[in-house]
């Protein structure tokens, strides 16, 4: 635990605008492979920084040690590294940022008695003992139990304080069967916003969702490669999400909006079928706790929920105060660093395409020679909005009924084309956080989406 | 903490925790960390200027056979440092008698000893704005420089002990044209040279000359390609991916299963070693163990070796060669061959050059297909000259074609690709490669 009441360290304030964040990251990591611990981490990372910005040019300095003299030094350091630059450039003298001031305590740490590294081991082999007894045809049993606190307190020159303790866990369960002799595998993740404690109660509550994985597990293994080539398709709620996320949340970050992405030119224009609507929320969904909340931002600044697309039109970028004060608008509270050491980059927060009026079954039903596509391994997008995902679990549909298993594949296209294609949104919504975003730094973030049909192209073989 | 005592403080470190070692314990302490200075600019100006103190100190604690461990910042002041370290050594003592038993548990019996101090020649802080912008003048420049110390110690409590530091600085940088068009450079070393540089900025300048051309749409396709050293690294590091480990490819997992079960090959052009004579990144891995100094892995196209840890040579029943844990290439080298770079165009004669590939993934891992971007500096050829950049196109090809019945000629000129990543730390070392001309390569998108 770090630290909370760092608000006395504003008297070493330079007259600059300056941040101060003291943060500590604490990990967890166990693993079992067919019953055996392969893994059983815990490490902890903590530090303090600061950043100094003046006449357009940021200072940055930071330090592991989080001493009173440290911080000093870390703060003079800073504001030494900015005068640096005016000193050298004064182009953009009397550039200020907006102002922003924003007071909040989010802890959402365990109420409840910890659990120690052996109650964690005999709950994951409780699950592969499960896994073991009941179904003879899983091959190999992976299972990783991972969590993740992150513990953050920021000072601002502006008087904006925040102290955040943001939690998440989750358990990574790959199973393998056997087909001809070739393995075939499939993973499914459990778990979200807590400590491990709070999300997982009892290896009993997971074993209907282990039947459930094994099934497919199974129809994968009996499955078929798809048909390469343009298709209809539903993509499933986990799909949905990571495109909401790759292709089209990245290109509406603004500093990468100010490197060229794709978004930039399309402000208030068609950018997707007027059923889809695309929200980067804060920290609450429809009354409830978002899986990556963040109430305050790595700047000070109060987060609120940027809606990117609505019915179809581009309406927003995610701010940071330098790109706001650039676009002349109000800075959203997306900075977010991940360590002490990183400076705040624009960073989602829980990006989701909003739910719509239709039945999934319905938009399976209206599909004559496609697939339903459900889980994704990995993906990645560029600032032209061009995608490409691995599918890992997902049915043909033919005549619109679920028809055989598909085995691995991958689909790609241009989210703002692709999204054009949008045909019916169902109206129930999935969340997921096990993944981490990528940009210089890592990232914890939430996607979410309903069931959406389109036309998308897919790999074959 | 500063560079002069980073290795002292490993010492003292490493003294008081093996002092307070009890009889039946075997411990192992990983250091590392950095004292880095970054500067990130646009438009050819600097933007922000920040400085990175950061050390971390990991335990791992064997005891009775089962094993744990956990990792802790290093602060600099070394009374609280060695405080905290026997606090976590305490903890890990607590938790281990509670494990089960570890049936691949791996403790080293040998006792080495290695210290790697590579001194560099770096600019000071004050120095780096004027040295490096001036030659930026007139383009447009966005990225980041990195320079710095970074180390690595390792030792255990058998006598074993490493030590690994080095000074570099990398410089990342993408030049774009007023309609936003990209090349991408990267320069780095550990000494540094200003003519080096100013003509590595030179010919950036000049590779931009071509993007300013109206970009070109070519088809989805098979076309003749050159993919430059740039585009080679990022293939070869696919390999690091459930490719040339060897506990991928005894889970099936692996794109070099066909090579390995069914004998499969590659282009006799193709020869790539786990090098670490170029000195770059540490020889010893997560438990000390040293690696020899070259590995082949697939020589004239022919799988020779897999990475082997430890653990995977225990689990399989295999000899190990010293791999890291996630049995990924440290060290890559990837041997030249025969085509001259002022060549290069005359052999495309009719076909693409790509300067840069992107966003690299498995389509179909076990068949070794991979998918990504062109991007960057990457040009249709005709008649054996540049005509105008392409827009990005998604390939979609196996390694099977692109490293083996396709691959016609490979450059000679093997060129130093540098890791650049920020993440957790500045990455060390890079990937040496040659760029490869192919006589098909497919673009499906």
């Amino acid at each position: 635990m770090i630290n909370k009441d760092i608000t006395s360290y504003s008297s070493i304030f330079s007259k600059d605008y300056t941040e101060l964040r003291v943060q500590e990251n604490r990990q967890i990591t166990i693993g079992l492979l067919n019953g055996d611990v392969i893994r059983n981490d815990s490490s902890s990372s903590s530090g303090v920084s600061s950043r100094t910005f003046k006449d357009g040019n940021w200072g940055f300095s930071s330090n592991p040690n989080i001493s009173d003299k440290s911080v000093q030094s870390v703060i003079k350091s800073s504001t030494d590294n900015v005068k640096f630059l005016n000193k050298r450039d004064n182009n953009r003298c009397g550039i200020l940022l907006p102002e922003s001031f924003a007071n909040h305590e989010f802890d959402h740490s365990s109420k409840k008695e910890k659990n120690n590294q052996k109650y964690w081991i005999e709950y994951l082999k409780s699950l592969d003992d499960y896994i073991k007894t009941n179904h003879s045809k899983v091959t190999s049993r992976t299972l990783i139990l991972n969590s993740l606190d992150m513990e953050k307190n920021l000072l601002t020159a502006t008087g904006s304080t925040s102290f955040s303790m943001t939690p998440k866990s989750h358990l990574y369960i790959v199973l393998s069967a056997e087909k001809d002799g070739n393995p075939i595998e499939f993973m499914d993740v459990y778990g979200g916003l807590g400590q491990l404690d709070d999300v997982f109660n009892n290896p009993k509550n997971h074993f209907k969702a282990i039947d459930k994985q094994v099934g497919y597990l199974i129809d994968k293994a009996n499955g078929i490669h798809p048909d390469a080539g343009k298709k209809e398709v539903v993509l499933d709620g986990d799909l949905a999400g990571i495109l909401a996320h790759e292709a089209v949340g990245h290109t509406t970050e603004a500093d990468l909006v100010l490197g060229g992405s794709v978004a930039g030119d399309n402000m208030n224009k068609q950018v997707s079928s007027s059923l889809i609507s695309l929200v980067d929320f804060a920290n609450v969904y429809q009354g409830e706790i978002c899986p990556v909340p963040v109430y305050v931002d790595d700047e000070g600044v109060k987060s609120e929920d940027v809606t990117i697309i609505k019915d179809g039109i581009l309406k927003s970028f995610m701010h940071n105060k330098d790109t706001s004060r650039h676009f002349e608008t109000n800075p959203t509270g997306n900075a977010r660093a991940y360590a002490f050491s990183d400076e705040p980059l624009i960073r989602m927060r829980n990006t989701a395409i909003l739910p719509g009026k239709s039945k999934l079954d319905d938009m399976i039903a209206s599909v004559e020679d496609g697939y339903y596509l459900m889980k994704t391994g990995n993906g990645q997008a560029d600032s032209t909005s061009e995608f490409m995902f691995a599918v890992t679990m997902g049915y043909e549909i033919k005549n619109g009924k679920l028809g055989r298993a598909i085995q691995d594949t991958t689909i790609s296209g241009v989210a703002f084309d692709m999204l054009k294609t949008v045909s019916m949104i169902s109206d129930d919504m999935k969340w997921t956080s096990a993944g981490m975003c990528g940009k210089k730094q890592p990232m914890a973030v939430g996607m979410g989406g309903p069931a959406i049909k389109c036309q998308i192209n897919i790999g074959g073989r | 903490m500063i560079k002069i005592n980073a290795e002292n403080q490993f010492n003292q470190l490493t003294e008081n925790i093996f002092n307070d070692k009890r009889g039946d314990e075997f411990i192992t302490l990983s250091f590392g960390g950095e004292n880095s200075h970054f500067l990130r600019f646009s438009q050819s100006k600097i933007r922000q200027n920040g400085r990175v103190h950061d050390a971390s100190l990991s335990i791992s604690l064997i005891y009775d056979n089962r094993k744990c461990s956990g990792n802790i910042p290093i602060t600099g002041d070394l009374d609280n440092d060695i405080l905290a370290a026997k606090n976590e050594l305490c903890r890990l003592r607590d938790e281990v008698i509670q494990l089960p038993v570890d049936p691949f548990l791996v403790i080293p019996n040998k006792v080495e000893i290695s210290n790697n101090v590579n001194k560099g020649s770096l600019l000071s802080s004050k120095d780096t704005p004027d040295s490096i912008i001036l030659a930026m003048e007139g383009v447009d420049i966005a990225g980041i420089w990195a320079s710095g110390f970074i180390f690595s110690g390792n030792a255990n409590s058998l006598g074993q002990k490493h030590w690994f530091s080095t000074e570099t600085f990398s410089l990342d940088c993408s030049l774009i044209t007023k309609d936003e068009r990209m090349v991408k450079a990267t320069f780095s070393d550990s000494k540094w040279n200003q003519n080096k540089y100013e003509k590595f900025m030179n010919d950036s300048k000049q590779k931009l000359y071509y993007m300013e051309k109206e970009s070109i749409k070519i088809k989805p396709g098979n076309y003749r390609t050159y993919i430059a050293s740039a585009g080679v690294k990022d293939l070869l590091d696919m390999l690091s991916w459930n490719g040339i480990s060897e506990a991928s490819i005894q889970r099936g997992q692996s794109a070099l299963c066909n090579m390995k079960n069914e004998k499969s090959q590659l282009s006799p052009c193709f020869s790539l070693a786990e090098d670490f004579r170029t000195g770059l990144v540490p020889k010893f891995n997560g438990l000390g163990e040293i690696s020899s100094e070259t590995l082949p892995l697939i020589h004239n196209g022919i799988l020779k070796n897999t990475l082997i840890s430890s653990q995977t040579a225990k689990e399989y029943k295999l000899n190990s060669n010293y791999a890291s844990a996630g049995e990924y290439i440290r060290s890559p080298y990837m041997s030249g061959g025969n085509l001259k770079e002022d060549d290069v165009l005359k052999e495309i004669d009719r076909g693409l050059y790509l300067g840069n590939l992107h966003y690299l993934n498995w389509s179909d891992n076990i068949g070794g297909r991979i998918t990504g971007m062109t991007r960057y500096a990457c040009f249709w050829v005709e008649d054996g000259k540049i005509v105008a950049p392409i827009e990005n196109m998604r390939f979609d090809d196996s390694l099977y074609n692109f490293f083996g019945n396709n691959l016609e000629s490979v450059n000679e000129n093997v060129i130093f690709n540098p890791e650049i990543g920020t993440y957790n730390n500045r990455s060390l070392g890079g990937t040496y490669c040659p760029g490869i001309l192919l006589s098909s390569f497919s673009l499906t998108l």
